[in-house]
């Protein structure tokens, strides 16, 4: 089995820092983009949800794969339309898909392409599925708050779809994979769920970061995250890159999660991956979640970087705490 | 590691504009706490924890969590 065929898809939107800065004045353009690598990141409108991102991103792709032959969808959100029904089942209607399809949707953040991989991987190699559409659809900005200058500065919004097809060819090579609950609040929107109801009344508050938050929105814990990725990523590449038989030396490309510039900075060096084998690309898109691996692997295609026959390793990691590695062969 | 190489590293990664001494100051911001536990990681291979990092208000006090011995 192999990765036929990745297509991405970005809202009209952009937000760019100078509009960041202008609207917090304390903030300085060129710190943010020194500091995170993010010039821009795309929006979604009031009335475009992940869903009808994922339409657009699997459209995409149809204009070079036959959508009858697709017997799987798989579709990593967490900004889904509804509680129920599935948005997986709803995609196959708006995409005109065959109804005698399988189709879930998974909740996953920055981990989900990696996760996908390998639900499809085992989909086809036990023979339920030939030929699967995977979608990341993600809109975290419906979810910050709007004076939460940080993480409006790190996401953005973004879907990406990928075509996973049975073939001879070995292109879906050993995981990795980790979970750790314990981290759950340090990446967490912590009302609207059955757990904490959504609170119209919620009040503002500066957290611990000194920054602008209420419990309807996203909250995130950077120095834990961060501190969460100095534990497990190192591991993590060792393990997977020993599963697959390769080295640091041997392997051709390596795409993690792109979260922020100073987090893969750091990351490199302490897993000693050489930059020029190392993708880095967060500058036009911001931290996309689920889809900034697929567009990553996208644009590496596209732009010649990856070549066929390339082995890549794939690296994700976040919310969760929830991470994962692949090696894939283009 | 020598406590100048130390103060020294230290002013970069705070960005800070003053000499760096043990009695200085450390205001602890996001930022701030994700380069002071990137800069020990680095340097002196141990992981500090960001609620530890909470207690920190001076370099003394960080020299302390990192562990006098690895001064010299």
């Amino acid at each position: 089995m192999h990765i036929t065929s990745i297509e991405y898809y970005l809202p009209e939107n952009i937000l760019d820092n100078s509009q960041l800065a202008r609207e917090f004045p304390e903030w300085d353009a060129d710190k943010i983009f020194e500091k995170i690598g993010i010039d821009q990141r795309h929006i979604a409108k009031e009335d475009e949800t992940a869903l009808d991102m994922a339409v657009k991103a699997s459209e995409k792709v149809f204009s070079n794969f036959d959508r009858s032959m697709i017997d799987f969808v798989l579709l990593c959100t967490q900004s889904p339309d509804y509680f129920l029904p599935t948005s997986a089942c709803i995609l196959q209607d708006k995409l005109g898909l065959r109804i005698n399809i399988g189709a879930l949707d998974y909740n996953l953040g920055c981990s989900g392409f990696v996760y996908g991989l390998a639900v499809a991987r085992g989909l086809i190699s036990a023979g339920v599925a030939k030929n699967i559409l995977l979608v990341m659809s993600e809109t975290y900005s419906k979810f910050i708050h709007p004076k939460d200058k940080s993480n409006r500065s790190i996401f953005g919004d973004g879907a990406a779809a990928v075509i996973i097809s049975e073939s001879d060819k070995k292109g879906i090579l050993e995981f990795e994979l980790g979970t750790d609950g314990s981290g759950m609040n340090n990446l967490i929107v912590p009302n609207g769920g059955l757990r904490n109801k959504f609170n119209p009344d919620e009040k503002d508050f500066i957290d611990e970061n000194e920054y602008l938050r209420n419990n309807n929105c996203l909250y995130m814990n950077g120095p834990e995250i961060f501190d969460f990725t100095i534990e497990q990523v190192p591991g993590l590449v060792t393990r997977v890159l020993g599963k697959n038989n390769l080295t640091i030396e041997t392997v051709d490309y390596v795409i993690f999660h792109q979260a922020n510039k100073y987090m893969l900075d750091y990351l490199r060096k302490k897993v000693k991956i050489p930059a020029e084998k190392f993708y880095q690309n967060m500058e036009k898109t911001g931290n996309t979640v689920s889809a900034t691996i697929p567009i990553a692997l996208k644009d590496s295609i596209d732009n010649g970087v990856v070549k066929s026959g390339d082995k890549i390793l794939l690296a994700g990691f976040g919310v969760g705490y929830s991470w994962g590695a692949v090696v894939v062969e283009i | 590691m020598d406590r100048q190489s130390f103060f020294e590293g230290l002013k970069d990664t705070l960005e800070l504009e003053e000499k760096v001494s043990e009695e200085t100051q450390i205001h602890l911001t996001s930022l701030s706490t994700l380069a002071i536990i990137a800069y020990v990681d680095e340097n002196f291979e141990k992981r500090v924890k960001v609620a530890d990092l909470k207690n920190v208000g001076t370099v003394s006090d960080l020299m302390d969590l990192i562990g006098r011995d690895k001064f010299s």
